[in-house]
């Protein structure tokens, strides 16, 4: 595992690459974490998928968006433009360090959103993985203000969604508030991904148009609903860290081929 | 300020983020910070980031950790028990600043599990010039039953609460629920040392030339500390001096989850680093 700073020498973000375990892989997977307090839910399972990946042959690499984790800045200063581009920088920094031709992108959340986006506009992605995705940024804006709204007593309340510059404990911004708003999977076209895979822990209405969607769109798309919780809106939960595993499994088998 | 990614420790099988200032005054003490409970070492809220970066712009030497097994270090097989693996980790990060940049005094700042680990290795370690404990151990004192229940006296909900309790035995409806305390049940237990042993030890760790800066949040009312003054009751007849300050911020959760509270905190610990090491240096440099 190597562990450093890359991209812009200004605003350096952190990135951590893991060889595959054998020396040699012909794939390479770039984890896009998820946002807020779902980041840090998520770090430890992160980290486990790395390993799963790497000791099935392939490079992997995670970050850590701009204003986020270690990475340089405030999250005050943070935008969707902006985490758009970090997911581009880190494809690349992936691209050049595995000198792999082909690489899969694994998103959960949010990050699937982000890495979305990135495939609309600027890569060209082998597969990409999406792990109970945010369909609509409005929805996931309403549920993180609600989960906050819950947790009053240690977050402040927001009354006015539109005045946010606190939220789930983290600094926000109008900006970051509106391209979260905007944000919607189900408009975005052209996505430049093989295949697309939806694994989701939890049935919605909202994923099932996503497969309707993809019907019209030259794209395969999987859709895999696994029997695992990951209590993403849980008010008990929202600071716990994510222990899931066939989550991580199933993963790691569609981006290794072993998807049966 | 500059920062860049170290891996340490045996076989390097450990991480961190060395944070340097932009003019580094090598007579001032390095500063660590490693995981509270299971968070990485971001901290809570990205707090330690946030802290590593102020502290930098004062002219420290920051560096945040991962112990093993936690964040992104590795687990190590050795048959070793996880509080001696802790002290060892946080030893070898110390060797490292040492080897690196030259620095032989530390300042530990330790946030729960974090203050439990940063107690016993200033214990063991002279190098550590100064210790942090936020919500570190505490001792429930006649003080704190009084401020638990008198105020419960006069509000229904309580007494509301143990009637039904006490229904509920009586009558055995809910056969499974737990005749519990009216004191919360922690959600994992703090193996704090024993009153007396923790007494003695902070008395030497003092006599020693240690600064401590205790602050207890409002997270741990229902545990063990809720007023100001009860450090004073807990370790009776210590005295708090120069060198041992306590903070009692009643408002704040244990994990700091509001910003108000967290720039308060930073505030309170930077303005204490500058107090007895900053002040401390230039009065030396006018020497």
């Amino acid at each position: 595992m190597q562990v450093y700073f890359f991209a812009n020498s200004d605003s350096p973000l952190l990135g951590i690459y893991h060889p595959p375990v054998s020396g040699y892989g012909q794939q390479a997977v770039l984890l896009c974490y998820p946002t807020f307090n779902e980041y840090m839910r998520t770090h430890w399972a992160f980290r486990r998928l790395a390993g799963l990946l790497s000791e099935a042959d392939c490079h992997v690499f995670r970050f850590d968006y701009f204003g986020t984790g270690d990475s340089t800045g405030h999250g005050s200063e943070a935008s969707v433009e902006r985490w758009k581009a970090d997911v581009v920088s880190a494809f690349m920094e992936l691209k050049d360090v595995s000198v792999v031709r082909k690489i899969s992108v694994v998103g959960a959340r949010f990050g699937a959103a982000l890495a979305t986006l990135a495939s609309t506009d600027d890569l060209e992605i082998d597969k990409l993985v999406l792990w109970d995705p945010v369909v609509s940024g409005k929805n996931y804006l309403d549920e993180l203000i609600a989960l906050n709204n819950s947790r009053s007593h240690i977050f402040p309340k927001i009354s006015d969604n539109r005045a946010v510059s606190e939220l789930m404990g983290y600094p926000f911004s109008e900006v970051l508030g509106l391209q979260i708003e905007q944000t919607d999977l189900l408009s975005m076209a052209g996505q430049r991904a093989e295949r697309i895979f939806l694994i989701s822990s939890e049935d919605k209405e909202e994923y099932r148009q996503m497969g309707h969607e993809f019907t019209y769109k030259p794209i395969s798309f999987e859709h895999h609903k696994l029997n695992e919780t990951c209590s993403w809106q849980s008010p008990e939960g929202f600071d716990q860290a994510l222990i899931v595993n066939q989550v991580l499994v199933k993963i790691r088998d569609v981006i290794a081929g072993q998807n049966q | 300020m500059r920062e860049k990614a170290v891996t340490f420790g045996k076989s390097s099988s450990l991480v961190g983020i060395l944070t340097e200032p932009e003019n580094q005054e090598k007579q001032l003490p390095a500063v660590l910070f490693w995981n509270a409970g299971l968070q990485h070492r971001v901290g809570p809220f990205r707090l330690y980031v946030d802290m590593s970066r102020k502290l930098a712009e004062m002219g420290y030497l920051v560096f945040r950790f991962d112990l093993s097994g936690k964040g992104d270090s590795e687990l190590l097989k050795e048959n070793i028990l996880e509080k001696e693996r802790a002290i060892q980790d946080i030893q070898a990060a110390m060797d490292t600043i040492s080897q690196k940049n030259g620095k032989d005094s530390f300042v530990l700042v330790g946030l729960c599990s974090g203050a439990d680990d940063a107690f016993p290795a200033a214990l063991r370690d002279e190098r550590i010039s100064g210790l942090v404990l936020l919500d570190g151990f505490g001792y429930r004192t006649v003080g704190f039953y009084l401020h638990h229940y008198l105020p419960r006296l006069f509000r229904w909900t309580p007494w509301r609460n143990f009637i039904r309790r006490n229904l509920n035995y009586f009558f055995r409806i809910g056969k499974n629920r737990k005749n519990q305390d009216m004191l919360t049940q922690e959600v994992y237990v703090r193996d704090f040392p024993a009153r007396s042993e923790a007494k003695a030890d902070l008395l030497r760790l003092v006599g020693n030339g240690v600064n401590f800066l205790f602050i207890y949040s409002g997270g741990v009312r229902e545990n063990y500390y809720n007023y100001k003054n009860q450090f004073k009751h807990m370790f009776w007849p210590i005295k708090l001096n120069e060198k041992l300050q306590v903070e009692y911020f009643s408002e704040a959760a244990h994990t700091y989850t509001r910003i108000k509270d967290r720039i308060r905190l930073m505030d309170c610990i930077s303005t204490w680093m500058q107090k007895h090491y900053n002040s401390h240096l230039k009065n030396l440099q006018k020497d």
